[in-house]
């Protein structure tokens, strides 16, 4: 992390979805800010700014954060992994094809909060109960579907991530 | 009913179109739009819930270094034209205009007054700092009955109640009093064994997308204004803004991007003039985000109410009476869904004996907006669980009663003809015979809990409104199809179906898109449920067009009469001769012509939507907290095109219910201030807050549509409240007439009732 | 339920209004209907104009027009 002293702005180095990335910003930016205003990717989205709807959700070090919540200026050296980021060998992971199959979306703003939580939830545990999943994604404000086709979609992913759909 | 017809595609459970940007995060919504040398502008709001406004000095702001224009209502021309904004809802526009700006007064708190654009955001904040409003503040009135005092302190000195096209002789907070009669109540109240009279209250709620408000406008120096924005209706916002800014509609292009929710609150433009103005002033584009404290306090949330209803029932279980007096907060400007209340109070039932009494009232909050079956939430919740007083005191099961009761095609209906062809007593005996109300329940949970089961019906009556879809055929047979009704839900796969099952081909040989006000015809809002109704007619028509012109066209190169090909699914005969569709589209380009098509349509939709909701609660009697247990919802759909996202709307419906009847409220003090403009605070249902929600989809034809179908989004948000309360009060013993039902409130009753048993 | 003569809806206002004095002052504002006023004909609404042509026998029902989402 270098500052510059001209413009108080940080140089802050870091693997984004896999690529070694370097980006210029002020201290008070968030992770959200610099990841949706100056690395264009605007999949993250923002719905509250401080940490009550989930929508920012990402990886950070293969953690589930509100990208609101962190300064961007602390993410020096991290491993970040956005909506972008996910991807299955051949296209969709699993997550996000049952996201589809299953109708678990209607706005689709929640829905990439939601891919980045329940993707971390599967690998942390790949065969959550109905509880879990519902706990694990509280965190995550979704105002259209009312969870129920949202938790099934992760309960049929992580059948066939289990291997047995 | 007509007989059940075999289909290819609708019924079916297709990936949707745009699905995969929306799992990838390429979607592209109101915030994510960027364009070349873009600033961003923010809004100064006034802390005062009611002041006159002696001065605004924006000197300072101007000159802070990155600022490029400011705006004050000085800049707004004067307006006054009545504008149909929605679902038939009539807007002055000088209201609007004010409503975005503050003209003299400020009239809730988070009213805007100025706004400033500048390089970034954080410097358009700091300079909002340094403009000086000098504000004389005046005694705010929160309350709706206050408001309707005489000697309440006045929100429009220029404002006079209108009863039934009759203005008052003095000013009032009261803008208009809604009268619907039938009958003779007084006889009916007196042929009543049981009566039953309750009041009620309702806190403002807000719809809580999850998707803050945004836009981003372009005004080049020609006049062109272009403008990208999340809305549920970009020739709406094109009108409004036109309207607002007197600039021609002909220069005035929306490019709706995908929405992050809506459910009524992002049909009025609050952001749209105001980025325009700004971007004037500055020569550049203009993006402006709302932070979620902002989209609380100063967008449309629906209305707080005061309410009172009186049902009488004679000893058979026949209605034979009902009054309801109804008060909507319109907030600071007229409008709230008062009529729509009216119009649902007491849908389910046939009533010979009815008034109806609405009274739409002006308080220091912001301007309410509509929210997912506007007014009939609040209405419905204080009627149904009047009725199920009502079924408790003459014993009756008041689904029995409510079959009973239930009103059927040719029954008086408030401010409208009578019903046609409805679901009401479907859904009633669809729920008698679930699985669920067969199933009894334990009540007994523990020392400290006890569970009950309620029910409640609800009504919405849905709109047809005026779509326009244009075809093109491609030369491999498959279809662009161009719509003007953004997709909140999926619209954009029942459009499509209804298409491909009209046309004859596959769902996936359709390529629908959402696309902006130059590229499409007209088309109202999506919203009163009317887009998989009301564009799917639309989407018939063309898909029928297109097939005559594709006939006429091929009868003029097989020189025979049009009348003699025939079609059927994808291919076209006449005599020997016969293509399929990419035959077709090739002999037709050949002849260096294509097949593109537009259609406008504007079918009414005389009937709406009924449902009737079961739900089983636990309440933990020392705590007041509410567990839902299990949740049944049951609906008359019409005809489900895409069940997954009809199910889907119902669930999400029924969330949104649970919400508005156990936690979410604006809680103002005394200076009507907000004290919960975060969404910590402002507590929407999370995915631990409730249960799986069973659905059962009943299919009663719409007449008014060629496959039956019937608008399905809103209706879902309207039994939640009075069935949880009526659980409640099966539970624990009593009647919860105040929303939200907050563990601090049924505590306090529950201890109530405890002290006066002892 | 009342009978009212008139081809037009402005013809079938002014009918009415010499029955019922002072209703046109309810529905009509100089020369138009009312705003917020809404006209069923037969059951279904039409666009509200005074130069709406109404069939013999037709069922008129005026109602305020109603709001929603
Ligand atoms: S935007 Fe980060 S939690 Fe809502
Ligand atoms: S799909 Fe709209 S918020 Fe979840």
């Amino acid at each position: 992390m270098a500052i510059s002293l001209m413009s108080g702005k940080v140089t802050v180095s870091a693997t984004v979805n896999g690529e070694p990335t370097e980006w210029l910003c002020e201290p008070r930016e968030t992770l959200l800010e610099v990841l949706r205003d100056r690395l264009g990717l605007t999949g993250t989205k923002e719905g509250c700014s401080n940490g009550n709807c989930g929508a920012c959700s990402v990886l950070l070090d293969g953690r589930l954060v509100n990208s609101c919540l962190v300064l961007a200026v602390e993410t020096e050296g991290a491993e970040i992994t956005t909506v972008e980021g996910i991807r299955g060998e051949k296209g969709l992971t699993p997550v996000q094809r049952s996201f589809l199959e299953e109708a678990a979306l209607q706005c689709g703003f929640c829905t990439p909060g939601f891919i980045v939580a329940a993707t971390a939830l599967l690998q942390a545990n790949p065969s959550p109960t109905e509880e879990q999943i519902r706990w694990w994604l509280a965190g995550n404000l979704c105002r259209c579907t009312g969870y129920d086709k949202i938790v099934r979609a992760v309960q049929k992913a992580a059948a066939e991530m289990r291997g047995e759909a | 009913m007509t007989t059940e017809k075999q289909y290819r595609v609708i019924g079916t459970r297709p990936v949707r179109p745009d699905g995969v940007d929306k799992v990838t995060g390429r979607a592209v919504y109101g915030a994510d739009v960027t364009l070349p040398r873009m600033i961003h502008g923010k809004i100064l709001r006034s802390p005062h819930a009611h002041a006159r406004i002696r001065g605004i000095d924006t000197r300072e702001a101007e000159r802070y270094p990155g600022v490029l224009a400011v705006v004050t209502a000085e800049d707004l021309p004067d307006v006054d034209v009545v504008l149909a904004v929605g679902e038939g809802g009539d807007v002055n526009m000088r209201d609007a205009s004010h409503n975005i700006m503050a003209s003299g007064k400020v009239l809730y708190q988070g009213h805007a007054v100025a706004a400033v654009a500048a390089v970034s955001p954080h410097v358009a904040l700091e300079a909002l700092k340094r403009i000086k409003v000098d504000y004389e503040p005046l005694p705010p009135v929160l309350d709706v009955r206050k408001a309707m005092a005489a000697d309440a302190p006045l929100l429009h000195e220029d404002l006079f109640t209108d009863t039934m096209g009759q203005r008052s002789e003095h000013p009032s907070n009261i803008a208009s009093h809604l009268i619907a009669e039938e009958g003779d109540i007084e006889q009916g109240f007196r042929e009543a064994s049981v009566v039953v009279e309750r009041e009620f209250v309702t806190h403002t709620v807000h719809q809580g997308y999850i998707e803050p408000h945004a836009a981003v406008a372009e005004w080049r120096d020609d006049g062109q204004l272009t403008i990208w924005c999340s809305t549920q209706g970009a020739f709406s916002v094109r009108e409004q803004v036109a309207q607002i800014l007197k600039h021609p509609i002909s220069q005035v292009k929306v490019v709706p991007t995908e929405i992050g929710g809506g459910f009524g609150g992002k049909i009025s433009v609050y952001l749209e003039p105001v980025a325009a103005l700004l971007s004037r002033k500055a020569g550049r584009p203009v993006k402006m985000v709302m932070d979620r404290a902002e989209v609380l306090a100063a967008t449309g949330p629906t209305p707080g109410t005061y309410m009172k209803v009186k049902v009488g029932a004679d000893a058979q279980g026949n209605i034979t009476a009902a009054h309801a007096y109804l008060a909507f907060e319109a907030g600071a400007y007229p409008g709230s869904p008062i009529g729509a209340g009216c119009t649902t109070v007491f849908a389910p039932y046939r009533l010979k004996n009815v008034r109806i009494d609405g009274f739409d009232v002006l308080v220091n909050k912001p301007k309410s907006n509509a929210y997912r079956a506007p007014g009939a939430t609040q209405a419905e919740f204080a009627a149904e669980v009047v009725m199920d007083e009502i079924c408790e005191k003459l014993g009756m099961d008041p689904l029995e009663f409510r079959r009973k009761n239930g009103a059927k095609e040719g029954d008086w209906r408030p401010f409208g003809p009578p019903y046609t062809r409805i679901g009401a007593i479907e859904c009633v005996e669809a729920a008698q015979a679930s699985e669920h109300w067969k199933t009894p329940l334990v009540k007994e949970a523990g020392s400290s809990r006890r569970r009950g089961r309620g029910v409640a019906s609800g009504y919405w009556m849905n709109w047809g409104g005026t779509s326009s879809c244009t075809g093109r055929l491609n030369p491999d047979g498959t279809v662009a199809l161009l719509e003007g009704s953004t997709d909140i839900g999926g619209t954009r796969a029942s459009i499509a179906m209804q298409f491909a099952e009209a046309f004859g081909i596959a769902y996936e040989r359709v390529r629908p898109q959402v696309v902006d006000t130059d590229t499409v015809g007209y088309n109202d809002v999506t919203g009163g449920s009317r887009v998989t109704f009301g564009t799917g007619y639309a989407a018939y028509a063309l898909a029928k067009q297109m097939q005559r012109e594709i006939a006429a066209k091929l009868a003029a190169i097989w020189e025979v009469d049009p009348e003699s090909v025939t079609v059927e699914g994808d291919r076209y005969s006449a005599g020997d001769k016969s293509v399929n569709l990419v035959e077709a589209a090739n002999l037709i380009s050949e002849q260096g012509q294509q097949v593109v098509t537009s259609v406008t349509t504007t079918p009414h939709n005389r009937s709406g939507a009924f449902a009737t909701h079961i739900v089983d609660v636990e309440v933990d009697v020392e705590t007041g907290k509410v567990e839902i247990l299990r949740y049944t919802a049951v609906q008359d759909v019409g005809k489900a095109i895409h069940p997954s996202y009809v199910e889907g709307q119902m669930q999400g419906g029924v969330a949104q219910g649970i919400g508005w009847a156990l936690n979410e409220e604006y809680i103002y003090d005394e200076n009507g201030s907000l004290r919960n403009a975060s969404l910590l605070d402002y507590r929407m249902p999370t995915a631990l807050d409730i249960p799986m929600i069973e659905t059962i989809l009943v299919e009663v034809f719409n007449p008014d549509h060629p496959y039956g179908v019937r608008g399905v989004g809103e209706v879902p948000i309207v039994p939640p409240p009075a069935a949880i309360s009526n659980a409640i009060y099966d539970a624990v013993g009593v009647r919860m007439t105040t929303l939200p039902i907050s563990p601090a409130r049924l505590c306090a009753e529950i201890m109530a009732k405890n002290s006066a048993r002892a | 339920m009342v009978s009212a003569s008139g081809s037009t809806l402005g013809e079938l206002i002014e009918s009415l209004d010499s029955q019922y004095p002072g209703l046109k002052a309810r529905l009509v504002e100089g020369e138009r209907l009312r705003s917020g006023l809404a006209v069923f004909v037969n059951g279904i609404q039409i666009p509200s104009r005074l130069n709406a042509r109404i069939a013999a026998d037709a069922d008129i029902y005026f109602s305020p027009a109603i709001a929603g989402g």
